[in-house]
């Protein structure tokens, strides 16, 4: 195997960045003798945040190791290597009949990924977040070698790797619980509505009977109301035959991202009326379209340019929703920022360390990368806090250490728990540096 | 068809075996990583129901008689063999340790030539009707990167031809590929916008197989760059360093 490679890694947005090594092994006896500390494993690279780099951190690209290990169409179980990617498991899963029930928008993400992220899918409120369907791990730790994570063994550990950024070690294989896949298309009704507070109201209304519940909203209209739409998506009872994957555009914004963003509020006026038009009635979308929205759509990423932009995912009490949304408004007019994109879900799981889950409503907002928005932010942070919200770590690149603080009352026990486990602390990475962990 | 691919754990081999496989070819697959083997025939068995076997064999040290009767033991009669295992060095712009250098020449050369001359006897039967070998655009023309590398895997071409000309009575199709960079672990990342995939390799290899003999160029286009380098002066050509 050739020697690790110096190279500058960005978050996707380039929110944040650093210059470390990169190492693409290919084979599982690079793994039994692990080159440096402190090392990071990576899956993409299509986190929001860096937690698959860190500056002078030897990035372990885990990409090679995809292969499909072991399948029960009985239990609905399959075993997995952890860099095999959504969109090679929708290949093989779909037409069998099965899906991934928490999955993200984009088919090259890795399962690992998925698993230090503990990332959610379209609907959390019913499926949890990924972690949810992890049954088993193995681990592989520079200190400790080998280990089998499991309900029976080392749940403890295992509590802590799903949603542990990388921290405790590379995730080698993960067995996962299916869920069946209801059935080939999937009928995505746009339920127009007035402001914010309405599709709320909305979203409460249809929490009953939803595959897929979301609203989005243009904020760039005047008074920033947050016109919208809530989409709102069932299956249909056709037959399970999915549609494949087709191929898709890379999605590489260091190659391909304008060098001037145009998400201005003009431009993001224009983006927002592409969405209402394509949205003026009912469609069905393939199980595929339905599964990985973002997949056909980088140029979406592009339109921000060089500078990119953030994003800010909070999970507030359905109580404190009303007040926070009012207060949101007041910020985006005190700061001249248009959020490019912002989006609402129903949310649910089980809270716990420093995991992104719990019933509430979840408020996820993209700007335009600069000083504006960066203070915004800032700002973001202590609204959050006031009313009980907690931010998404893995999607805020600069969300600091202090603002976990005060929204995660998790933090400490995490580090006293990865503390115990690894004192030397061999996984770190610029997400790990940033909050301290 | 029932096939053998030598050094199928990573990389271009690991891709031919996969695209085999999804043909529904009966498979052996060869390398020194047994835990990698085990895995990729694993994955292979599940997505694509075919028969996928392997053997474990270092070809730094080959013992090719030995390894055909292993092969020959587990398939019955091979109808197609490609010689994918590389291995490249990256102190080899010199000067390299002995061992280093013997095994970059044994991987790339001794041991292809070895087991191609083993199954000799097969292809003038009949029996084996496919030998794929893997070239490289580092033996175009010498360079000061990749020296010894680029010399075994030009040997490599030399014996291929010598044994097509041996063989030219006979029905057998022995061709090879002057691959040009991959996204393997031989160059990670380091191939640039240049470096083919492994799998668009391997699915020309085997659109190709029963076509011309000889030697080629995958991706085609480095055909163009190896006219153009073998017309350049070596006052020129010697600035190509790096």
């Amino acid at each position: 195997m050739s020697a690790p490679v110096a190279r500058t890694f960005h978050s996707l947005g380039f929110g944040e960045s650093a210059r470390g090594r990169w190492l693409v092994p290919d084979r599982l006896r690079f793994l039994d003798a692990l080159p440096g500390v402190p090392g990071i494993p990576r899956g993409a690279g299509l986190s929001l945040a860096g937690a698959g780099f860190g500056e002078d951190v030897l990035a372990l690209d885990m990409r090679r190791f995809d292969r499909i290990l072991a399948f029960d169409p009985g239990a609905g179980t399959i075993t997995v290597e952890a860099g095999i990617t959504l969109g090679k498991l929708f290949r093989f899963l779909a037409p069998r009949g099965w899906q991934i029930a928490a999955q993200p928008g984009h088919p090259d993400i890795t399962v690992g990924g998925c698993i230090a992220g503990n990332v959610h899918g379209k609907n959390p409120l019913a499926h949890g977040c990924f972690g949810r369907w992890v049954l088993e791990l193995d681990l592989i730790h520079p200190d400790h070698g080998r280990l089998v994570l499991s309900a029976d063994e080392r749940a403890d550990l295992l509590e802590l790797t799903i949603g542990g950024f990388g921290l405790t070690g590379v995730i080698a294989t993960a067995t996962i619980l299916l869920q069946p896949m209801p059935g080939g298309r999937m009928r995505v009704e746009p339920v127009p509505v007035a402001s914010l507070e309405a599709a709320v109201e909305t979203l409460i209304d249809r929490q009953g009977d939803a595959d897929q519940l979301y609203s989005w909203h243009d904020m760039a209209t005047s008074g920033r109301r947050g016109p919208g739409l809530v989409f709102h998506g069932r299956p249909l009872n056709g037959p399970r035959s999915a549609l494949p994957l087709a191929s898709y555009p890379a999605l590489n914004p260091e190659l391909w991202a304008l060098p001037v963003g145009v998400m201005n509020r003009p431009g993001i006026a224009v983006v927002n009326l592409a969405q209402s038009l394509r949205w003026r009635r009912p469609r069905e979308l393939g199980a595929a379209e339905a599964a990985f929205p973002f997949a056909r759509l980088p140029y979406y990423f592009y339109l921000y340019g060089r500078k990119g932009f953030l994003e800010h995912q909070t999970l507030v009490p359905w109580a404190a929703a009303p007040a926070y949304l009012t207060s949101l408004r007041r910020l985006f007019d005190r700061h001249g920022v248009t959020p490019g994109l912002f989006v609402m879900k129903p949310f649910g799981g089980s809270p716990g360390l420093l995991r992104f889950e719990g019933e509430g409503l979840s408020v996820a907002l993209e700007a335009a990368g600069g000083e504006q928005a960066r203070t915004l932010f800032t700002e973001l942070d202590a609204l959050d806090a006031d009313h009980g919200g907690r931010a998404n770590l893995i999607k805020d690149a600069r969300l600091p250490a202090r603002a976990v603080a005060a929204q995660y009352p998790g933090l400490d026990e995490f580090r006293r728990r990865l503390a115990a486990f690894d004192p030397r602390r061999r996984m770190r990475s610029s997400l790990s540096r940033r909050l301290e962990l | 068809m029932k096939a053998a691919v030598v050094g199928a754990s990573a990389g271009l081999g690991r891709a031919l075996a996969e695209r085999l496989a999804e043909a529904g070819h009966e498979l052996v697959l060869v390398a020194r990583d047994s835990r990698d083997l085990e895995a990729v025939a694993c994955d292979l068995r599940i997505r694509f129901a075919t028969s996928v076997r392997w053997l474990e064999a270092d070809l730094a040290v080959p013992d090719a008689a030995g390894l055909r009767a292993r092969i020959k033991d587990k398939l019955g009669r091979v109808d197609a063999l490609f010689l994918v295992a590389g291995l490249g060095d990256d102190t080899d712009h010199g000067p390299m340790e002995e061992a280093a250098l013997e095994r970059v020449i044994a991987v790339n050369y001794t041991s292809p030539v070895a087991i191609a001359n083993a199954f000799l006897p097969d292809l003038m039967d009949g029996s084996l009707s496919h030998l794929v070998g893997i070239g490289s655009v580092a033996a175009m023309r010498a360079r000061s990167r990749n020296m010894v590398y680029g010399s075994a895997k030009r040997g490599l071409e030399f014996y291929f031809e010598a044994l097509r000309h041996r063989l030219s009575a006979y029905p057998c199709r022995i061709q090879l590929y002057r691959v040009g960079f991959m996204d393997t672990s031989m160059l990670p990342g380091r191939g640039g916008p240049l470096a083919a995939s492994p799998d668009s390799i391997a699915r020309a290899i085997l659109a190709r197989l029963g076509g011309p003999g000889g030697v080629a160029y995958l991706p085609r286009w480095w055909r163009l760059v190896a006219i153009l380098l073998g017309v350049t002066p070596w006052r020129l050509f010697i600035r190509f360093k790096g």
